[in-house]
């Protein structure tokens, strides 16, 4: 095989370069990844901020388009390196071969992680396993994988990256860099034409995004509506009333009407805010309702507690905790109304939370209860 | 044209501390790992797990490379030189493109999120039409740029500056 592999643009150096690229980007998806799971499910010691506004919208766009990015880099990093999987003998020794086997994991799971990334935020779900536990596991695999594989690069790759005028002739050094040029144009376009679902001045440009900006009921996208989500005909209720109990001193049952008055009166307050999906994509919205602090305080809730919303869809995502730090924000909302007008019913009619640095899945609609924890 | 890359480096050292270190560290993360996902099998069905792994590796290594490498050779051969750059440009942000386009051009999202308009809401095939038309109208201007004063002026991108200097600097190395 080794006459098919002539490109002067293949080098020590062009993979070092690439390979950092690879790392940079793998490294903010599973610390982004990994963050966003930790607010979803919080450990004890975990206390995520509710400030700044824009934290969580910003660390997973990180997370989805640093994986759209890395792409065409991890592409071109295996084009790099392609001669090496035919190389012969296969192994030198044991430590030879266990450096190679972790390759099966790490190129194999960094394949799996970005494909079904890539598949998921496009709703083409064409698996059997559930998409975020094994996104979550083969994360940490391919984390290992990565470490392993380092520990035996670094001495190439301290080579490679100190050796600035070591490529053989000026042709394969021209070579080189029009490769790395090559994949960062692959890289470039391939951002433009998406994230602007989550990065507003690049929005007009997201024609190739499963998201757009601007583009749903009232403006805004919509993760899941009222029908797919088995609410539709429980929203014109008219005996709907939002409980908010727990442990508090005074309980209470507020209908419609009584949201309406209490957003009318000093409890009302208006907030703009991103909804930011996990999916990645992000749009800052002009939210107004009731501060939830302020009916927390009106019901004697503790300073401190944790607040669960529960709404009327059952099944997944039907409910979420706020943390005291979410819960006491004078920007966190039960919001009835968005850009100006009463929620559209795949917005949470009649009454949905909104609160700052959220994931979108844990923004609750169609709220039925808030639980004093 | 060089030969593989591998045949004047030295053996990488797979000894010392820092190997070691990495390959117990390396594997105690990627065994934990393993160890959540085949615990969390009723969620995660480690044999079509492991089928979407091998089977993208064995896609990636046997049919997508072998393909680029090809189509390169096609262009190395049958392409004039000051070509070869922007076509090889236009056909990589293509490819990848395309590949990346794969999932929303299938639009199986529509059927799986009957009613919500803003999932998928674009007109893919037409977007991705007129993205790829800019980008070949990119690869044009670059290549008459290239086989016309573009090579009289230097290829671009330009060297390093210590490749511009006189061999008599003393500073060029390699």
């Amino acid at each position: 095989m080794g006459p098919a592999f002539t490109s002067p643009a293949r080098s020590e150096r062009t993979t070092a370069m690439l390979g950092v690229a690879v790392g940079v980007l793998f490294g903010v998806c599973l610390a982004t990844g990994l963050l966003s799971h930790l607010i979803q499910q919080p450990p004890g010691w975990f206390a995520w901020p509710s400030r700044p506004v824009w934290l969580y919208r910003w660390s997973q766009g990180l997370h989805v388009f640093c994986g759209i990015a890395a792409i065409p880099v991890l592409l071109a990093k295996l084009w790099s390196v392609y001669p090496h999987l035919w190389r012969w003998p296969p192994v030198r020794g044991v430590a030879h071969a266990i450096e190679r086997a972790a390759i099966v994991p790490l190129l194999g799971g960094a394949l799996l992680l970005l494909v079904t990334g890539l598949m998921n935020i496009g709703y083409w779900y064409g698996w059997r396993f559930d998409f975020i536990r094994t996104h979550y596991w083969t994360a940490w695999i391919v984390a290992g994988a990565l470490i392993v594989h380092l520990s035996a690069k670094l001495p190439v790759l301290r080579r490679a990256l100190a050796s600035r005028h070591a490529a053989a002739d000026m042709a394969a050094d021209l070579e080189r860099r029009r490769f790395l040029i090559t994949t960062g144009v692959a890289a470039g376009v391939l951002l433009l034409t998406t994230a602007g679902s989550a990065f507003t001045p690049l929005r007009r440009l997201a024609v190739l995004s499963p998201r757009r900006q601007g583009v749903g009921p009232q403006g805004l996208p919509v993760n899941k509506d009222a029908r797919s989500a088995g609410v539709a005909d429980k929203l014109d209720d008219p005996g709907w009333r939002l409980a908010v109990a727990g442990r508090v001193e005074r309980p209470v049952r507020l209908s419609l009407a009584d949201l309406r008055a209490r957003m009318a009166g000093p409890m009302g307050h208006a907030a703009r805010l991103p909804i930011a999906c996990v999916e990645g994509w992000s749009q800052e919205a002009h939210w107004r309702g009731v501060r939830v602090r302020d009916l927390l305080a009106e019901v004697g809730a503790p300073a401190d507690a944790a607040v669960r919303v529960q709404s009327l869809q059952r099944g997944g995502y039907s409910s979420a905790v706020l943390n005291p730090a979410h819960a006491r924000d004078p920007d966190t909302l039960l919001a009835l109304e968005l850009n100006g007008a009463p929620l559209h019913p795949d917005h949470g009619f009649p009454v949905r939370l909104i609160a700052p640095s959220n994931p979108g899945v844990m923004q609750t609609k169609w709220l039925e209860s808030v639980t004093v924890l | 044209m060089s030969g593989p890359p591998t045949a004047a480096e030295p053996p990488e050292p797979l000894a010392g501390w820092r190997w070691w270190t990495g390959l117990a560290a390396g594997g105690a993360i990627g065994l934990f790992g393993l160890v959540g996902l085949v615990r969390d099998a009723a969620k995660t069905m480690p044999l079509v797990w492991l089928r979407w792994l091998l089977g993208l590796l064995l896609i990636h290594d046997l049919v997508l490379v072998p393909l680029v490498l090809l189509v390169g050779h096609r262009l190395r051969d049958q392409v004039p030189e000051a070509w070869r750059w922007p076509l090889r440009v236009g056909m990589v942000t293509s490819g990848v493109l395309v590949l990346a386009s794969v999932p929303v051009l299938y639009g199986v999202g529509r059927r799986t999120q009957p009613g919500n308009a803003s999932v998928l809401p674009g007109q893919y095939p037409l977007a991705l039409a007129g993205v790829l038309a800019v980008v070949w109208l990119g690869v044009l201007a670059l290549g008459t740029w290239s086989s016309t004063g573009g090579r009289r002026r230097g290829s671009w991108p330009r060297l390093s500056p210590a490749w511009r200097r006189p061999p008599s600097s003393g500073t060029r190395r390699g």
